[in-house]
């Protein structure tokens, strides 16, 4: 059989009108069934596969765009130390609003210290720092969340210990400055024995 | 080799605009990222629960709205007080037995009265917050979640 020189082939027309070549082409007027086997892994299934670049990329940044999603308020809230928030079993899920914290030693929104609870002993009215830093949150809303109403939800993440006595009186400047709907930020699980 | 190569030629004269970005580096860069963001994720479960106080602070030639047929729930100290009305209340010590105490008069409450679905609560200020929490939590488990009104606890 004459070897042919490489190079662009001879065509010919086909019976339906495509190029054919005009001499013999391996594997194809040769099927040379033994090489394609071997060539294919010698009748074992091949180890190589091929990736789609595309959708794996795809893939990486949703994961990606999740993980860092999940960063938002759970994060912030569990930033803060020296707070221990209470544990039980039945809860909504959190969501995403400003963050009054109340601890033993201070009073933060959104981690800026406002006041300590010492200070508040006395205090009956507004804490006007305060009332200030939850209506610029109110004013700032429309914009940060365009299209949603203004529900007044505060998020309340409160140390387990601090009494009722200090927590009304932020939560009366939060309802003061329109936020009714307070959202007490708590841990899932079984109630800790030491805590019954 | 990373980076971004540019394609200098073509577009009549003007530099293209068109960019290649070398596919491994992407790569590396995206894993870099999951393995970051898995290994300093935060996996513990919060959650939150829900109350309403009302608009603003009474004025004090107004008197504040008292629920007249709602379920109150006094927080003290001492123990807890459930009912409707002064003459209902029913006293619950407290205890080790306060919160199945609780659950088991508030499910009663609940049973003869399926239409309520508002519950106030009436803390005194030397009460601990983590005393409050589990009465919601209670609230909770009989009545369910205030996000799908099926509750809704309102403070006194």
């Amino acid at each position: 059989m004459p070897v042919s020189k490489p190079g662009k082939m001879a065509h010919k027309t086909g019976p339906l009108g495509r190029p054919v070549a005009a001499k013999p082409v391996l594997f194809h007027a040769l099927p040379l069934q033994f090489a394609q086997k071997r060539l294919r892994g010698g009748g074992h299934k091949g180890v190589n596969a091929d990736l789609n670049l595309t959708s794996m990329i795809d893939y990486l940044v949703i994961t990606v765009v999740f993980l860092l999603s999940q960063f938002g308020t759970q994060q912030q809230i569990q930033s803060s130390a020296n707070l221990e928030v209470p544990q039980v079993p039945h809860a909504d899920a959190l969501i995403s609003a400003p963050i009054v914290s109340i601890s033993d030693q201070a009073v933060l929104m959104d981690g800026q210290r406002i006041t300590t609870p010492r200070e508040l002993a006395g205090v009956t009215d507004r804490i006007d720092r305060l009332y200030e830093r939850l209506d610029q949150a109110k004013r700032e809303f429309p914009v940060l969340h365009p299209g949603e109403t203004f529900q007044g939800d505060i998020v309340f993440q409160i140390d387990r210990r601090v009494s009722w006595q200090v927590i009304k009186t932020v939560a009366k400047t939060c309802a003061l400055a329109g936020f009714t709907r307070l959202n007490f930020a708590i841990t899932k699980g079984n109630v800790p024995a030491t805590n019954e | 080799m990373g980076g971004v190569s540019v394609d200098s030629g073509g577009g009549g004269g003007k530099k293209s605009v068109d960019a290649q970005i070398n596919m491994v580096p992407m790569i590396d860069l995206l894993v870099s990222c999951i393995a970051f963001l898995l290994m300093t994720a935060v996996w513990t479960q919060v959650g939150s629960l829900q109350a309403q106080q009302p608009h603003g602070a009474p004025s004090p030639d107004q008197p504040q709205d008292q629920p007249q047929d709602q379920l109150k729930i006094q927080i003290s100290p001492t123990g807890l007080r459930i009912g409707v009305n002064a003459t209902d209340m029913r006293d619950i010590n407290h205890g080790q037995q306060q919160w199945d105490e609780l659950k088991r008069l508030l499910d009663e409450r609940h049973r003869a009265n399926q239409q309520n679905r508002e519950v106030w609560l009436q803390p005194d200020g030397a009460v601990s917050y983590q005393e409050i929490i589990r009465v919601m939590d209670t609230v909770y488990e009989v009545y369910g979640l205030a996000s799908r009104n099926e509750v809704t606890i309102r403070f006194l």
